[in-house]
Parts: structure tokens; sequence; C-alpha cells
């Protein structure tokens, strides 16, 4: 019989390669130098959310603690994943800091909107912590399994000559984030989840995974393809 | 076993395998269980990669048959 953290991954596995599309656009184009860094801004919108978003769910998840299993393991849970993700720091500070040193705008960027797909994911995400259960956080949560690999990011620098201090947390999450996904999918399990649960996280999940998406191609597309019209 | 969630992804041309095809895959259940609001995020991100797909690359088919499944 099938797990639930196995369930969701293999709905989530069904946009995996779509997820990886603007990565692969911009490690083939002739202007990497020039995406990489467009693509790391727009897409480090729903990082820097991760915490806030977090810290959402666990305060909602306390207040149904005491009559709801499912959102007092949820409580524990993210009492000790939050500091996990803070790295000892500001939340979101190491994440800008990589961006500093790539050359982007960080005070710009964040008086800037998110783009429209992942604004709307992060307040259709608050609303359903609030109305519906606050277990839909391990759906966008669970993006950890598709975690950036480092030899990837090895290439990356490696092609586009970019500074490696702009690349640290990609580097840190290839390292760490296996061991977070396994960490989420043994507290998945263990939370005595119904199929509305189930469904709920899994929907999470693929549209922070087509927020992602989207906000990646419209990062690189344009750019890219007047690199290329211009080679041609 | 109701195919609507399979009709679906083969009109906006996401789903290429065919049943059985997709039950030796292991996905017949995952794809018969998504709700109405899953399947409307992958023809969505289906679309927007078409989009992108034919201005950027050479050979679009090349991105978006690694999407399809």
């Amino acid at each position: 019989m099938s797990t639930a953290s196995a369930r969701l991954s293999r709905k989530l596995d069904l946009l995996v390669p779509a997820l990886a599309t603007p990565g692969r656009l911009v490690h083939e184009a002739p202007n990497a130098a020039e995406l990489a860094p467009r693509l790391l801004a727009e897409t480090s919108y729903l990082t820097l959310a991760m915490v806030p978003l977090m810290e959402t769910a666990l305060e909602r998840a306390r207040e149904l603690a005491p009559d709801d299993p499912v959102a007092a393991g949820l409580a524990e849970y993210l009492e000790r994943h939050i500091p996990e993700e803070l790295h000892g720091g500001a939340p979101g500070r190491a994440a800008l800091d990589d961006l500093e040193a790539l050359g982007i705008d960080t005070v710009a960027l964040r008086e800037s909107s998110p783009p429209p797909k992942t604004a709307a994911f992060i307040g259709t995400l608050c609303f359903w912590i609030w109305q519906r259960h606050p277990v839909a956080i391990l759906g966008f949560l669970a993006l950890e399994a598709y975690h950036p690999h480092e030899p990837s990011v090895e290439r990356l620098i490696e092609t586009t000559g970019l500074p490696r201090a702009g690349f640290r947390q990609l580097i840190l999450h290839a390292r760490l984030d296996p061991y977070h996904a396994q960490e989420l999918h043994r507290v998945i399990d263990t939370l005595p989840l119904d199929p509305e649960h189930e469904q709920l996280m899994g929907t999470v999940g693929l549209l922070a995974m087509e927020a992602l998406t989207s906000a990646g191609l419209d990062a690189v597309a344009d750019r890219r393809a007047a690199a290329l019209a211009a080679a041609h | 076993m109701s195919n609507t969630n399979r009709n679906r992804l083969r009109r906006a041309g996401l789903l290429r395998k065919t049943d059985t095809e997709l039950t030796d895959a292991g996905y017949g259940d995952v794809i018969d269980d998504l709700d109405k609001q899953d399947v409307d995020v992958l023809i969505r991100v289906q679309k927007e990669l078409e989009g992108v797909a034919t201005d950027t690359v050479q050979n679009p088919d090349d991105y978006l048959d690694y999407v399809r499944f």
C-alpha cells in the first residue's frame, strides 16, 4: 500500500520536467551569464516567502492543535523546521546576499511586486492555511524534494563565470534539501491525514510549481530569444 | 473509473501514453485521482511552455516532449 508522501510525490512528479525547463533554457543559452541572475531573482520571491508562510501555518496549527491531531503534529514539525530554514540569520537574508553577489539590486527587488502567479500562490496559500487547514503548507514544502543538483550548479558557475558567492544558497540547498525532504516525508507519513488533507497538499504543491515555472519562464524567455536572434 | 482527466489531458496534448502504458508506468491512478483544479494547473503550465518554446528554441518539440507524459 502506498504512503501519503509517495502519493504526493507521484502527483508532483507530473510537473517536474516543466519546473526544470527555465533552468534548462538558461544552461543552453548563449547569454547564460545574463539570464541566471534574472532567473534567481524572479524565483526568489517564493524563497523569501517560505519562512513567513511557515510561521502563518504554525500560528494556525497551534490554534487548532488541542482538537486536531494533524495540526498538533504539524506544529511540532514546524517548530523544528523553521529554525533550520533560517540558517542562523534573518528570514531570506542569505538568499538576498547571494543575489547581491550577482549584481541584483535587492532593495529594488524587495520593493517590487512579485510575478502575478507568485503573488496569487502566496495569497491562496495564506487563505487556505486559515480557511481550510494549515497542513496546506506541507504541499509547498514538498518542493524541497526537487532541490538543485550540485553538479548542475557547479556547471552553471563554470559556464557563466559568475561569482561563486552568488550560488551559496543553491549549493547549500543541494546538500541539505535531500535530508529536509526525507524528514518531511517521514512527518507526512506519521500524520493521521484524511483524503481532503492529501488533496489540499497536492494542489498546493502543483500551484507552487506552476508559480515557480511561470516566474522562471518570464525571467528568461524574452532575453534568451533576443540573444538567439542576434546570434543568427 | 472516469476517463475525464485522461481525456482532458489528451486533448491538451499533454498526455501521450495509452491507458496501458500509463498503468504500466504507475501513473494511471495518479491521473485519475487528480482534482479538476489540478488538471487545470497541468494544462495551464503546458500552454505557457508551448508559447515560450515556440518563441525561444529552434526545436520546440525537444522541450515539449520532455514535459509530456
